[in-house]
Formats: structure tokens, sequence, C-alpha cells
């Protein structure tokens, strides 16, 4: 599908978070990690891996809700907050650790594509991109950015930062 | 009812009955004191009883956050608290990282743990659940392996507060570690962790920060953050480049760079030891604390050589002063190897470096030989024998039980005059800028409640770099005038930030008045921009009280020796000591203007206006 996605840039993150704190600020109105809807994974050694949503075209959370709270809906991977009763079957099932679960509402909850934590990443890891990427696991990810910043064919070379 | 911006509950437990308790934040008492260091100040002052033993099961050892920590401002902090072993003062030391964040997600404004437990033990948070844990199968253990070992059992999103080794073995300057990379090390406060036979705090927290006005909030944070991120902002570009290694060669220029035991003060292997040179030799990547766009810090591992694969966030600018300069060793391979060593073991690499770099002093002069240093030749310039004294410090092998003292304590022990090239204020050693380059830190050092410190005051800015007073003036570098009125200025800003709690990075770019709104947008309070200052010095005042209570007072507010009697042999201050009519001059200066009698104690006057009247009468005797 010709349409722009977010891209995760893994080895640019910084472990900052802000993209979190807008997130749960945009939907929510509260600042809490566990009411944003992309989350932040760390590795040894000192990486961080935001993981979303991909709103796979055929979602593995989707058949996984025994309630029928997921659907897709104008490409959109869509948890309904008034069917799910917080099982977390979902959460499980995504191979790319993109739905979690709101602890204070029990609810799951994903990405709903508002773009808010791209425009707020201050290094350039969160991007918009056109096509989707081959999905990945948190874990696989993280190996591959290991290995691209401390691996044997590694150059050992910094970003700008500035 | 709970004000926003905070979450309303302080969680205190107890190691000894392994219970806790849950009580309300007094709402006039956060007004008051803010958060933070305020906070923090005021309940240390009213839970620890005079002349408590810092490493007994009545200390207390707190972590306060903020009403802007957990926000989308740029980097706020968390600060633990509590009476240093090794100054015996009120002690702040602040972190950046996940923890304190956390901990208001998990519902508590501030943490307080009491008691001793009677078998090693972890505490585990996870919001309203609260769990006391066997760690024997951690004690022992490095930071680094103790914080995956606790990551393995609870999951990886956890954050953790661990002490290492040498904290286990109440080492007087052993830090506390927040997962891994933070280390919250000064004035030895993971000495009391060790005390109470506790290893670690694990959090996790599910809730969320509620704000007063969000919509102002967020407008104010997010137009801080442009202006942290403008390409037109070079003070910002160059720290978001290299780091607080910025300021490497500009200290060495400036005469103010601790250089062999603090002989002189500048380097000349400084270009070795710069921002620069770590990032053309050893970073791979950024890193930021919390809701931080400055990303000040950066991963990096060592490639080559016989500390290949060492691997550190930093190096922060001081740890190459201490554990650099000040050893004469300008081999940044090892001042990385070294730095991680230090934070594994669990050791601040200022205090370390400032000791080791006595002792080699101490060698070099016939104070001690090989014989009283377990066969090591601690000489100027000798990485390895390096490497071998800090493990004996924390594992307190042969010599390191001395040196794990901290240098005042060494130089009584080695005696032949050596008291007055040991650096330090108050048994607190003195961190990475000279004094007799920039007589002004030496008040600041002299003043500062936890002993030699430079982030409570830092006159340089004014004195080197040409920064106009609050009154608009330039002050001459080698004078005394005005130097007293900046070191206050300073002092009681920078006690208002911190108990908001803001890292001393973002002061500059939040500034008073954006600093006080957002506090006001997050809670709904009306704080004057003009209380700011006010508050600030409250703040100061109340620790102030604290430590007079224990007994501190102007006999206290001294320098080393050395400051007075060695001039500087080289650089831009070639010549100079500070003279010792000129510090007191300073000194009564000082306490002149806070309102203190010429004792430095806060007079009743002083104390009535700061609405601190109930405090104030602890003190009179």
């Amino acid at each position: 599908m010709d349409r722009k996605w977010i891209h995760v840039d893994g080895e640019k993150c910084t472990g900052c978070r802000l993209c979190q704190l807008v997130c749960s600020y945009h939907n929510f109105e509260v600042f809490s990690e566990s009411k944003s809807r992309i989350r932040i994974f760390y590795f040894t050694p000192g990486i961080d891996l935001p993981t979303l949503c991909r709103h796979c075209e055929d979602p593995k959370c989707l058949p996984a809700c025994p309630l029928g709270a997921i659907s897709i809906k104008k490409g959109l991977v869509v948890i309904d907050p008034n069917t799910c009763d917080g099982c977390e079957k979902c959460i499980h099932a995504c191979p790319y650790n993109g739905v979690f679960l709101d602890k204070e509402t029990s609810k799951a909850i994903n990405c709903i594509f508002c773009g808010q934590c791209v425009k707020e990443c201050p290094t350039g890891c969160l991007t918009f991109k056109n096509g989707k990427e081959e999905g990945m696991s948190v874990d696989e990810r993280a190996n591959k950015v290991i290995e691209m910043l401390f691996g044997e064919s590694s150059n050992f070379t910094i970003e700008s930062g500035e | 009812m709970i004000t926003k911006g905070y979450r309303g509950k302080i969680l205190n437990i107890d190691l000894t009955s392994r219970k806790y308790q849950i009580i309300e934040l007094d709402t006039e008492k956060a007004r008051k004191f803010i958060g933070g260091k305020g906070l923090g100040g005021i309940l240390l002052f009213e839970h620890m009883k005079t002349e408590t033993d810092p490493l007994s099961p009545e200390s207390v050892i707190m972590f306060v956050t903020g009403p802007l920590t957990g926000t989308f401002c740029p980097s706020t902090r968390t600060v633990i608290i509590g009476k240093s072993p090794a100054s015996r003062t009120f002690c702040d030391s602040y972190v950046g990282g996940h923890f304190g964040p956390t901990l208001k997600y998990a519902g508590y404004d501030a943490l307080c743990i009491y008691g001793k437990s009677e078998e090693a033990c972890y505490l585990y948070i996870d919001d309203d659940k609260i769990e006391f844990r066997p760690a024997h199968h951690l004690w022992g253990k490095d930071t680094v392996d103790t914080d995956h070992a606790i990551k393995q059992e609870l999951g990886r999103d956890v954050h953790i507060a661990t002490i290492g080794p040498a904290a286990e073995n109440l080492i007087q300057y052993s830090l506390i570690s927040i997962d891994v990379h933070r280390q919250a090390a000064r004035g030895g406060l993971g000495a009391i962790f060790g005390s109470k036979n506790l290893k670690a705090v694990a959090v996790r927290g599910g809730g969320s920060i509620v704000l007063n006005n969000p919509d102002q909030f967020m407008k104010t944070a997010k137009k801080i953050k442009q202006e942290i991120l403008d390409s037109n902002n070079q003070g910002m570009k160059t720290l978001r480049r290299i780091g607080t290694g910025r300021s490497t060669v500009f200290s060495s220029n400036q005469g103010l760079y601790p250089t062999r035991n603090f002989q002189t003060g500048t380097f000349n292997g400084v270009e070795n030891l710069s921002g620069e040179a770590m990032r053309e030799k050893f970073w791979v990547k950024h890193k930021a604390c919390f809701a931080c766009p400055i990303n000040c810090s950066k991963f990096g591992i060592v490639r080559t050589g016989k500390y290949k694969g060492a691997m550190v966030e930093g190096v922060d600018y001081e740890t190459t002063t201490l554990l650099g300069a000040n050893l004469d060793i300008d081999n940044l391979e090892f001042v990385v190897a070294a730095n991680e060593l230090c934070d594994r073991l669990g050791m601040d690499t200022l205090s370390v470096g400032n000791t080791i770099g006595f002792v080699m002093e101490c060698f070099e002069k016939g104070i001690v030989t090989e014989k009283d240093l377990d066969g090591i030749r601690l000489t100027f310039g000798n990485d390895d024998a390096v490497m071998k004294i800090i493990r004996k410090i924390a594992y307190r092998e042969g010599i390191g039980d001395l040196l794990a003292k901290g240098v005042a304590q060494v130089a009584k022990e080695f005696g032949h005059g050596s008291e007055e090239f040991a650096m330090h204020v108050k048994n607190l050693e003195i961190p990475g800028w000279g004094i007799r380059a920039a007589p002004g830190m030496g008040l600041a050092y002299a003043t500062a409640e936890r002993g030699a410190d430079h982030e409570r005051a830092y006159p340089i800015s004014y004195e080197v770099k040409g920064a106009k007073t609050p009154d608009g003036k330039t002050l001459d570098r080698y004078g005394t005038e005005g130097k007293a009125s900046v070191t206050i200025f300073d002092q009681d800003m920078n006690a208002f930030f911190f108990s908001a709690a803001l890292c001393d990075m973002v002061t500059g770019a939040v500034g008073k008045e954006r600093c006080i709104e957002l506090i006001n947008s997050a809670t709904g309070w009306n704080i004057e921009v003009a209380e700011a200052q006010e508050i600030g010095e409250r703040i100061w005042n109340i620790i102030r009280l604290y430590n007079v209570r224990e007994g501190f007072t102007r006999k206290d507010d001294k320098l080393p020796e050395r400051i007075f009697k060695d001039s500087l042999q080289t650089g831009i201050a070639k010549g100079r000591t500070l003279k010792r009519e000129d510090f007191e001059k300073m000194l009564d200066d000082y306490y002149v203007l806070r309102g203190w009698n010429q004792y430095g104690i806060p007079t009743k006057e002083k104390c009535i206006e700061l609405c601190l009247e109930e405090n104030y009468k602890y003190i009179q005797k």
C-alpha cells in the first residue's frame, strides 16, 4: 500500500521517552508510560528500542481476541476499549511487541497513528516513511542494532547529535 | 485533596519490621518546599534525630521527586537524600534516568527507607504492591550484574537502584547506581543501603501524572524543547555534540583543571581527554536522561589496547579530571576502564581519583613507600597500579581498608604534614574545578551543604566566563568583591530548581520564569516569579539549620591549606594562591548577606522571615 508508516531507526534512539510522554498527553491528557501507545525496550549494552503497532495487514492480535474487540479500519488495527476486557491475549499474540496494557483501565492499547511521536522525536529516530518494512521481533531488532554499533563490521562512528 | 503534578503520597518502608506505610503528602509542605531537594531537606530535618549515625538503622535514605519529574519538561531528575557517611552533613545526590519518573508513575512522590533488614534483601515496588525479596544471591555482585539479575527476575521494564560491593563494604564514597548508567555518586549514600542490608530497589509504575492545565504546560515545555534543539543555540549544540567534555580544554586553558593532586591547574595531555577525543575514538551512541532532548550523555566502547572492551556511558568531564589529570594520566582508554570499574564496584569516581591522587603525592614525597601500599608503586601516571588500588578499596583489602575512609582520614593516618594537601571540604573530596584560578569557587566549596561541591554554585561563570551578575555587574576575576553575592544567588536559585527537580544542564534553558510557569500549570498554584528566590533561600536555610544542629558552623566552612600556601605552577593563573584574608573576607560577606551570625548560624530574624521559626527552636541552646 502506498502510504506513510512510522519508521524506527533503532540506533538513533537515546532513550529519552519524549515520544511516550507526548503520546500519553495527546491521547489521555496525562503523563504516563502505561498510557503510552509506544514503548521503549532497553537492551544491554546501551540500546533503547521504540516499539509500536505496525498495523499488519494480517494481524496476529485480531484472531487472538476472544471478544472480537480488534478490527481493521481504514488500514489501521483498532482496539475497541468498550469491548476489550484486558485479557492480554492480543499482547502475547503480537510478534512485534506492538500492543500494550493500560494498567489503570486494564484495556489493551495500540498506536492510533496520530504521528505526535514522530513530531516530537528529537533525534530523527522516528520518521514517516513510504511503505511498510519487514516485521521483526524486538529481540531481533536489538541484535541488529548491537551488531551495527559494536559488531566486527562496525566502523564505530557516532551520529552528529546536534 | 491531591495537588496535581504530584501523586500525593509518600511511601515509608521499615526494613526492620518489614512493614510499610503510605502517608499523604503534606500539601502545605509541598507548597513551601516544592519537592526534590527542598522536600527532602525538611523531611530529613524532621525525621532524623540529631547526631544519628548515618550507618545505623535509625538513619533514613530517601528518593524524592518533584512536581515536574516524569513530565514532558526536559530532564527532570530524582534526588537521593540522607545524612552523608562521608561529611556527616545533609547530603543530596542527583540522578537522571528513569527511576524517579517510574516511582511517580507507581504513585509516590517520595520513598523513605528506615530500619535494617536482618538478612540481605531488595525491595520491589509495583504500584501498590510492595515486596521484601531475598538478596543473598545478589550480595557481592557488581552493579551491572545485579541490575541484570533483577531484570531477569522481574522483567525488563522495571527500573532499579542498586549498590555494588563497595557499598556492601560500607566504603565512605560508595554510590547508588540507577539502571547501570546513572550514578548518585557523591557523599557515600550507597553505604547507607549497605548498612541496612538493602541491595536494591526495583520499581514499576502503571499510573499517571495528572496536571492542572496540561495544554498550557505542554505549550511551555515544547517551547523549551524547541529552543534547546534550535540550530542557532551554540551552547546546546556543543553540549549535544560532545556532552560535558565541552569543558575540558577550556578548564585547562583557564588553570582550573585539577592536575597531579591539585598541584596545578593545567594538563599537558588535556586534548586526549577532551570531548572531541572521545567522539573520535570512543563513542558509538548518544544517550539521554528521561524526557531530555539534549542527549549530553554518550555511550562508548574501547576498541584497542589493553583496555579493549571497556564500556561506559561517559566519560563525564569531572571524571576526566580526577581519574585522568589528577593522576597525571592522559590515556583515555584507561580513564574509561577505571570509570567502568568504579561504576561496577559502586564507587564515586571523583572521590576515588582525589584520594588516589593524594596517595600518589605522598608516595612522591616519600611520606609512604611501596611497603605501606601492599607492594604497589602508586606513582603518578601508573595506570596499572590505579586499577589494582581501586579493587583493593572496594573490597577493603590491605591498604584499601584505609583508603576506603576518604582522603581526610588517610591524611590523618599518613601525617607528616600531608593534611595540608588532602583536598577535601568537610571530608568530601573536592571535584574537578580548581580554586586558585577562580577564588569564588573556594567560597562555593566551603559553603556547600554536603561538603566540596560544584553544582550548588558555580562562580566560575562570573569570574572566568564573564557572565553578568544578577544586578548587571562584571566581576574582577581574582578579587573578593561581589563573590559572596553571586554564590548566594546561585545556591538559592539552584535550590529552587533542584526542588522541581531540574537537571543543572537544563536550568539555564528553562529559566526561572518558565520553571515557575511549569510548576503553576502543573499544580494550579500561583507562585510569583519573585518567590522562586525566596523558596530557594528557605530551602538553603532549612538545610543549614540541619547542619548547624549537627554541629557544623564557621569552623567547618574551610578549605585545604594547599589553596592558601602552594601557588599554581603553570598556566594563566601561574603563581597564584588564594589569600587567606581574601577567603575570610568572602566568608564574612557571605554570612552577612545570608543574614547569619559571624559563626555561620542563621539568625532568629532570618528564620522568622523564611517561615522557619519552628525549626529554629531546635538549634537554640
